[in-house]
């Protein structure tokens, strides 16, 4: 999950049209914070600060492209928590596996 | 049309359909704060309402997410709540966002005291930056001798594209780029020089931070009134006399030209002229010149020359009309080159030690004199160690800050007169600096010059006011002369399309200001000027007119002393060296 964030903030900031504060500024310090769950710096306050900033931007950015990117981040801290936990302390376990059904599929 | 009843913070409020939030919350006596917003764009029908800043943000009842009340328009039954917890906590973090992207020398910052960001922080109670991360950090771009952009101030609101390219049609400015790396630059990321830019400030005048100021050349005159070699002589523009007055608390439109010149006094200037005289002295020659053309088939309709903006607007995009341009200087060029020649010589002065400052309300016109052919007296004298014809030119603000510097109580200083020479202005020069001022100063003097009769009514109310373009006619002699006043460069084009496609043939002058309201709305006055200023301060300009004693350019008696003593006559051999100048066509190749 937070790999999948990480992705969703990184298309958000490429593809944000800049006229809005919240998609600008605000996805990039969402970006910022959320690099530091990989390698474990990040602090409570900065967590918290993820949530604000991820209820804010979901509800308050111009266009939808904000409004996901805010959402995406809310919606994994408040159902993933666990994972992002895990990815913090560096024992991610992936708890999500991958499609066991998708490298057949390609081969095809 | 259709009226719509919703409910805003509890009160029932009943608004035409199509309202914004923003103004019907207004109309309920309810306030929600904004930063980027804009209502009128220099004039009343443009509006700025991208809703970029996010801190109009509203809670409607139904609906998942905040909508921003400057650009959504109201439903029947909505229900608006404008202050919960959690739209005042978005609004804060919005504003933290962008502190977090802002380079936060406040105490150093041109804008200091007069920022919008500022103040909307203080408004809304913003007492910390959470977010912290990367900076932008752009080059300074100080390439124009008018305006410095700072791109690091920049929040992104767009309000300068909307005057450049909606409100002035010159369209210099992009946003470029994706998220956090976009930009407001010049097009083409070329140094703003290099752009066809007109340096009118009208970006200036509306930007919220100090992402866009004038240059400050006030170090240069300081350094001038010091050097006891130099004989520093001052010129105010007439717009400065109804604006200066806004930044030390006296109304907006007040007329303070005595305090003005009392103050310029103090601060050391060796002579105190007005641009009001150069004024009239534009009236005789641009007159003269519409009377030429008019009875020797010139080219018409003749336009005027006294807005450098306008100026650099007909030169990068109507090239081929520039045969229509009126040959005079703007009065400040034409102030110059008198005071290193006429002046200099009643004076016994050496024109090398005179220096020319003029106070003006305008970023165009550091342009202007920075213009290379506009070294008239340099030419005249033959002598290159004769500086500029204008040295430096400061906007308002750069004087309100020199007063400020010097401790100067400019409320309370009693009411000083202009020095001789070149101090005499006339009310038809004192409307200069309104739109559609030149126009009634022109028709003044030239009604008097073509009939030999008095006019019965001074006043020609149709060029007057804020409508973008006005008409008017006067009969002179059987010969009905007729005329197009525009203000504002979008107003601008519209008529030079007009001319272009051949359709103003039986018109014979147009006036065309660069900002909107004339020079009262230029590009340097104090901040804010909104429309509301802009018509107080016109207001101002015309009681100012009907205070002087002497209405007419052609009366003004230091007019006739520099004809009789100098000039001889108007287009004469001596006006052609210094009073008139020549214009390049630029624009893309």
């Amino acid at each position: 999950m937070a790999e999948i964030i990480e992705f969703f903030l990184d298309y958000a900031q490429q593809n944000s049209c800049a006229e809005c504060i919240p998609c600008r500024i605000g996805t990039k310090r969402m970006q910022e914070i959320v690099k530091k769950i990989f390698d474990g710096s990040i602090s409570d306050r900065e967590v918290s600060l993820l949530y604000d900033f991820a209820e804010d931007i979901g509800a308050s950015s111009k266009c939808d492209l904000g409004k996901m990117a805010g959402k995406a981040v809310k919606f994994a801290l408040q159902y993933c928590k666990d994972d992002i936990d895990a990815h913090i302390k560096g024992s991610c376990g992936h708890s999500i596996p991958a499609n066991p059904g998708w490298q057949a599929i390609m081969m095809k | 049309m259709a009226n719509v009843t919703l409910t805003i913070d509890g009160q029932k409020v009943t608004v035409p359909e199509g309202t914004t939030i923003l103004k019907a919350a207004e109309k309920a006596g309810v306030k929600i704060p904004t930063l980027c917003f804009l209502e009128h764009v220099g004039l009343r029908h443009i509006k700025h309402d991208v809703g970029a800043c996010r801190v109009c943000v509203v809670e409607v009842e139904g609906k998942k997410d905040f909508v921003s009340s400057c650009n959504t328009p109201v439903e029947e039954g909505m229900v608006v709540r404008t202050h919960t917890p959690k739209v005042i906590a978005a609004r804060k973090l919005n504003l933290e966002m962008m502190l977090s992207d802002h380079h936060l020398d406040c105490p150093t910052c041109p804008k200091n005291g007069i920022c919008e960001l500022q103040a909307i922080c203080a408004e809304l109670n913003v007492r910390q930056i959470r977010p912290q991360g990367e900076k932008k950090d752009f080059p300074i771009d100080d390439s124009s001798p008018s305006i410095v952009r700072n791109p690091n101030k920049c929040i992104v609101c767009q309000r300068c594209i909307t005057a450049c390219k909606v409100l002035q049609t010159v369209d210099a400015l992009e946003l470029y780029g994706n998220g956090f790396d976009a930009v407001v630059r010049p097009k083409g990321g070329l140094p703003l020089i290099e752009t066809q830019c007109v340096a009118c400030g009208q970006c200036a005048l509306v930007c919220p931070t100090a992402a866009i100021v004038e240059k400050d050349d006030t170090w240069k005159v300081w350094e001038a009134i010091a050097d006891p070699k130099k004989h520093v002589v001052v010129q105010t523009a007439p717009a400065t006399h109804v604006t200066i007055g806004e930044a030390f608390g006296l109304p907006v439109g007040t007329d303070i030209t005595g305090k003005m010149v009392a103050a310029l006094k103090r601060l050391g200037f060796d002579a105190v002229f007005d641009t009001n005289w150069s004024a009239d002295l534009t009236i005789m020659e641009e007159g003269y010149e519409l009377i030429h053309r008019i009875k020797n088939g010139g080219v018409l309709p003749q336009f005027t020359s006294c807005s450098p903006g306008w100026i650099k607007f007909i030169e990068e995009f109507y090239p081929d009309l520039i045969p229509h341009v009126s040959t005079c200087k703007s009065p400040q060029q034409m102030l110059g080159p008198i005071a290193k020649t006429y002046y200099a010589e009643k004076k016994g002065i050496n024109p090398e030690d005179i220096f020319v400052v003029s106070v003006m309300p305008c970023t165009a016109k550091k342009y202007e004199a920075a213009r290379p052919e506009m070294n008239a007296a340099s030419k005249y004298w033959n002598n290159p160690n004769i500086t500029r014809d204008v040295d430096v030119v400061l906007t308002s603000r750069e004087l309100i800050r020199m007063i400020r510097e010097a401790g100067i109580d400019f409320a309370s200083l009693p009411d000083e007169p202009y020095d001789p020479i070149m101090g005499e202005g006339t009310g038809a020069a004192q409307i200069f600096g309104a739109t559609g001022g030149v126009m009634e100063a022109a028709l003044r003097t030239a009604y008097e010059v073509v009939t030999g009769k008095t006019l019965p009514k001074l006043d020609f109310e149709d060029v007057r006011g804020m409508k973008d373009i006005k008409e008017a006619s006067v009969n002179m002699n059987g010969v009905t002369v007729k005329v197009l006043v525009a203000h504002s460069l979008g107003a601008a084009r519209q008529l030079m399309d007009k001319v272009r496609a051949g359709e103003l043939k039986d018109y014979h002058f147009i006036e065309i200001m660069a900002c909107p309201g004339g020079c009262i709305g230029g590009g340097g006055q104090p901040i804010p000027t909104t429309v509301e200023e802009r018509e107080n301060r016109i207001k101002g300009i015309y009681e100012r007119d009907k205070k002087l004693k002497i209405r007419k350019s052609h009366e003004n008696p230091e007019i006739q002393a520099i004809y009789r003593e100098f000039l001889k006559e108007p287009l004469g051999h001596k006006s052609h060296q210094l009073l008139h100048t020549h214009y390049t066509p630029r624009g893309k190749k």
